[in-house]
């Protein structure tokens, strides 16, 4: 615990002397960073240690208002600290040459960083309701403030408010919950297993649904994120999409062992939520024009993934299959860690992509992995684990859910059996899908001949920024080729959510076996580049332009564009997708001008946010002619108020 | 020794197939037609030859049929050929690392396809990836209704010893098996869902993505499409024919059931015509339709 504080001292330190520096801009940086990798140097050992022996370190003091408050390090609160101080090292570090090719102040970003980390830790450590609540909204607060960096620009006002408006509404169904708990409990401490009712146990966890959902991006709630992670500079859209957004799922996690027993019928509503989530987020990221907005719907995608993990986890316990529980609860947690690696992987190339071609229009891309080879292949490779496919991290978490959701199949009430089945086509579907999109995503942007000269002139990031990105893609290609190792770091937060270890269930063999066959996967495909190079070594090989069936004068915009590539499915889900088509139509035979564009806005937003906003505002007008213009009836008002309170107290 | 077998079943058989598909078209159009083993040439001679590859192109576009090839090899690892020959390697939940194996594969396809820059290739693989996302939900649930039917996880146990459960689920396995061949016609890219003899870059789904490569590259693509389609057969043909024996008998058993499928689809692709491009989303959704009836009758059965 001694560790643990230090680091939250060193975030402290770095964040105060790199505001007082935040004149010498690299400085100032540089001192954030060092911040985030001190925190990583002190904090990460303790997490480690309390993931492998397990067991729980606790920091108690008694606070003269408040009582009794604590910090307390158990294993799913290190499961989370542990990518927290990793990501946000290298969103730090990455941020530095990010930040200073830019021209504004960087002073806010420096210290925000360290900060926003440092309530980060907080509320994945606080051990009482207080402690979470005030850490929950210095991370909202902190989170406004740097993804609001070029806030001359409109839309990012608009995005910063959506987000602090949205998560502070669903902020207080959180204080809700947590004073219900109170009550119930008689304290502020957090405990375990409060003994409740069905009924007010199904209320208190419809409170964190709501809650921990808006933060982490459930659909329906999810509508400030595709709007706030485009907007913000990209090593804060990798730290929102890796780290802040996964606070909801720990969040969530966490009040469902306060509340111990969840009912069948909540987990099984947290599981639909989840495939609405996945399904709709990643038909909307298939529909998107913007690099960072796709990666944006992706992160919704995921969290329903996660979601499903984490539903299934509880409609097992409940159904009192803890071994099935066990499975998705490490689906779940382990997606957590993956989805946190991948994404930030990818919004740290994109990131770097739109500095060098000043856009990040997939469809003004294009040839990109020639100029920016580094940047490319980890793109290439966060695309891939993202998919789920082997051998990279992202198909050890997903495999993880698809065998929960299989055994669920057999042993749940025919009810459940019907959703798990459901369930797991959907995922299936899902993973289709996003192998799509991100097909689309990557070779718009990287593969083919270069679209704009923008994107001609693209040119290599600098080696503070690749650094990063390297070093997360070679963990994603590490994780998925570790599964006797993550058996052993996700059997404590496993027992501590499941009651079970991992290693007495089927996903033992499951995960040795995956490790073992994407090491095979990756040594076949070295033996088949062996030969191939082999046979090619006797003959030269020729270089000429790609075949366009004959025809010689190809331009590279004659290539088929992402939203070309994307229309079919859109066409199949249109339905859903509901896109909106303008066309100029050509009239004439040689007509001037011929256009078509489409575009599908968040049903979301269109049908529920905009009209509500709408609404509001007519309300709030009508209030506001109401108010009255003049000093003297305000204090009027406050005297009247106070003289039928001292009415009511005192007579 | 029967790892050996396998293996050698493995790396030597598939070839076979297309040159078996060839041969019942050309005898329904009044042709002789190439020889049997004409694909095993056409591999022999690529092989030899050199290759040429266009300016656009990344370490993306040499890297795709050699990762393609080698995701499809390790699936083939995790599927029986028979009762005789269990899979070389076989866990609980291997059924999911077999789909996702064909799906890297096809990643690393429709990433090389892109990386030509060329429109027609770029209209391939848009086609590829959206029947490829339209054909998993109908391959994910045949898998759960055999994951239910069989209580197991794993592909060895699903495709082995199911004779009893014909008895209990025949109807179920029938629609099962008609959802799947769907799955193997539209992964494959065979009649009903692409033409694999069409001339036409504009209509083509599979073979324009491969338009570029040459050499060895294609030779490598030409190889592994014939044991892509070797593996969905296989799967099709132990839960068509369920029948156990020595396991000499046993491997000419599945082989010549291998034999079977071919000609089977070489039939369809004498008798059927192609379907509109806007058809095949709802022949794909058909098929999940299958499956999930299939799946609920197995429910309906499990819980009886």
């Amino acid at each position: 615990m001694t560790l643990l504080l230090a680091a939250m001292a060193a975030l402290a330190a770095a964040a105060v002397l790199s505001a007082v520096l935040a004149s010498r801009r690299a400085l100032a940086l540089a001192v954030s960073a060092g911040g985030c990798l001190a925190a990583l140097a002190l904090a990460a050992p303790p997490a480690v240690q309390v993931l492998l022996g397990g067991g729980t370190r606790t920091l108690t003091w008694t606070n003269p208002v408040l009582g009794q408050q604590a910090l307390v390090l158990d294993p799913l609160a290190a499961w989370f600290v542990v990518p927290t101080l990793f990501i946000s090292t290298g969103c730090a570090v990455y941020g530095v040459r990010y930040l200073l090719a830019g021209d504004r102040p960087v002073g806010m970003q420096a210290a925000g960083t360290n900060l926003i980390v440092l309530a980060l830790l907080t509320v994945f450590l606080a051990g009482d309701a207080i402690l979470f609540l005030a850490a929950w909204e210095l991370m909202t607060i902190f989170a406004f403030l740097l993804l609001t960096h070029e806030h001359d620009r409109a839309e990012v006002r608009r995005a910063g408010l959506l987000y602090l408006v949205l998560t502070h509404a669903a902020t207080s169904c959180l204080l809700a919950m947590f004073a219900l708990l109170s009550i119930h409990n008689g304290s502020l401490r957090f405990g375990t297993g409060a003994a409740l009712s069905p009924g007010a146990a199904s209320a208190l966890f419809t409170l964190a649904v709501i809650g921990f959902g808006c933060k982490a991006g459930a659909w329906p709630l999810h509508i400030w994120l595709p709007a706030a992670h485009p907007v913000a500079p990209s090593q804060i859209s990798a730290l929102l999409s890796g780290l802040v957004i996964k606070t909801g799922i720990y969040g969530l996690l966490r009040a469902t062992l306060l509340i111990g027993r969840v009912p069948m019928t909540c987990g099984a509503v947290l599981l639909g939520i989840g495939v609405a989530s996945a399904v709709l987020g990643v038909l909307a990221a298939l529909a998107q024009h913007e690099l960072k907005r796709l990666l944006a719907y992706h992160s919704i995608e995921n969290i329903g993934i996660i979601l499903i993990g984490a539903g299934l986890g509880s409609m097992a316990l409940a159904a009192g299959r803890p071994a099935v529980a066990a499975i998705a609860f490490a689906g779940a947690l382990l997606h957590v860690v993956n989805h946190a690696l991948f994404k930030s992987l990818l919004f740290l190339s994109a990131g770097a992509v739109g500095r060098a071609c000043r856009t990040l229009q997939i469809d003004r891309l294009g040839g990109v992995l020639r100029a920016m080879p580094r940047t490319g292949t980890s793109f290439v490779i966060g695309a891939a684990a993202i998919c789920g496919l082997p051998p990279l991290n992202g198909f050890v978490s997903e495999f993880l859910v698809y065998m929960a959701l299989l055994a669920a199949c057999a042993v749940f009430p025919v009810a459940g059996q019907a959703e798990a089945v459901f369930a797991f086509a959907a995922l299936a579907c899902v993973g289709g899908l996003a192998a799509a999109c991100f097909a689309k995503a990557s070779g718009a942007v990287f593969l083919g001949a270069p679209r704009t000269p923008a994107a001609s002139d693209a040119r290599e990031a600098p080696g503070a920024m690749v650094g990063p990105m390297l070093a997360l893609a070679a963990t994603c290609v590490i994780a998925g080729l570790s599964g006797p190792w993550l058996l052993r770091v996700l059997d404590a937060p496993v027992q501590q959510l499941g009651g079970v270890s991992l290693a007495a269930t089927p996903a033992r063999q499951g995960l040795i076996a995956t490790a073992a066959l994407g090491a095979a996967l990756i040594a076949i495909a070295g033996a088949i580049a062996l030969i191939r190079r082999g046979l090619l070594h006797r003959q030269p090989a020729e270089s000429s332009v790609t075949w366009a069936c004959g025809y010689a004068a190809v331009t590279p915009s004659m290539q088929y564009t992402a939203s070309s590539f994307a229309r079919p499915l859109i066409a199949v889900f249109r339905g859903v997708l509901l896109p909106q088509r303008r066309q100029i139509a050509a009239v004439a035979p040689f007509a001037a001008t011929v256009a078509v564009e489409e575009h599908s806005p968040d049903p979301v937003e269109r049908f529920a946010l905009d009209p509500a906003l709408r609404g509001s505002g007519v309300g709030l007008a009508l209030l506001r002619r109401a108010q009255p213009t003049r000093v003297q009836s305000y204090v009027l008002a406050i005297f009247v108020a106070l003289i039928a309170l001292l009415w009511w107290r005192l007579g | 020794m029967r790892t050996a077998l396998h293996l050698a079943i493995l790396l030597l058989f598939p070839p076979l197939l297309p040159g078996v598909i060839n041969r019942v078209k050309a005898a329904f159009a009044g042709r002789r037609g190439p020889p049997v083993l004409q694909l095993y040439f056409d591999l022999w001679k690529l092989l030899r030859k050199g290759a040429v590859y266009s300016v656009t192109t990344t370490w993306i576009f040499r890297a795709g049929p050699v990762v393609t090839l080698a995701a499809l090899l390790v699936a083939a690892l995790l599927l029986p050929f028979g009762g005789g020959l269990p899979a070389p390697a076989a866990f609980p939940g291997d059924v999911v690392l077999f789909a996702y194996l064909l799906g890297a594969g096809r990643f690393a396809t429709v990433l090389a396809a892109l990386d030509t820059g060329s429109s027609f290739e770029g209209m391939g693989a848009s086609r590829e990836v959206t029947f490829a996302a339209l054909a998993e939900p109908a391959l994910f649930l045949s898998i759960a209704g055999l994951a239910l039917a069989r209580g197991t996880l794993s592909w060895t146990a699903m495709l082995s010893g199911q004779m009893p459960a014909w008895h209990l689920y025949g109807p179920a396995f029938a629609m099962l098996i008609g959802a799947l061949i769907l799955v193997a016609l539209a992964e494959n890219s065979r009649i009903p869902f692409d033409d694999p003899n069409t001339h036409l870059e504009l209509t083509m789904v599979h073979e324009v993505m491969v338009l570029d490569h040459s050499g060895p590259d294609f030779a490598l693509i030409l190889y592994g499409a014939s044991i892509k389609l070797f593996l969905l057969g296989a799967i099709i043909v132990r839960l068509a024919f369920p029948f156990e024996a020595s396991i000499r008998a046993h491997v000419a058993l599945f082989l010549a059931g291998m034999i079977v499928f071919a000609v089977v689809v070489g039939l369809v692709e004498s008798t059927f015509a192609r379907l509109r491009m806007n058809r095949i989303p709802q022949i794909l959704i058909a098929a999940s339709v299958f499956a999930a009836l299939a799946m609920a009758v197995i429910l309906i059965r499990v819980n009886a």
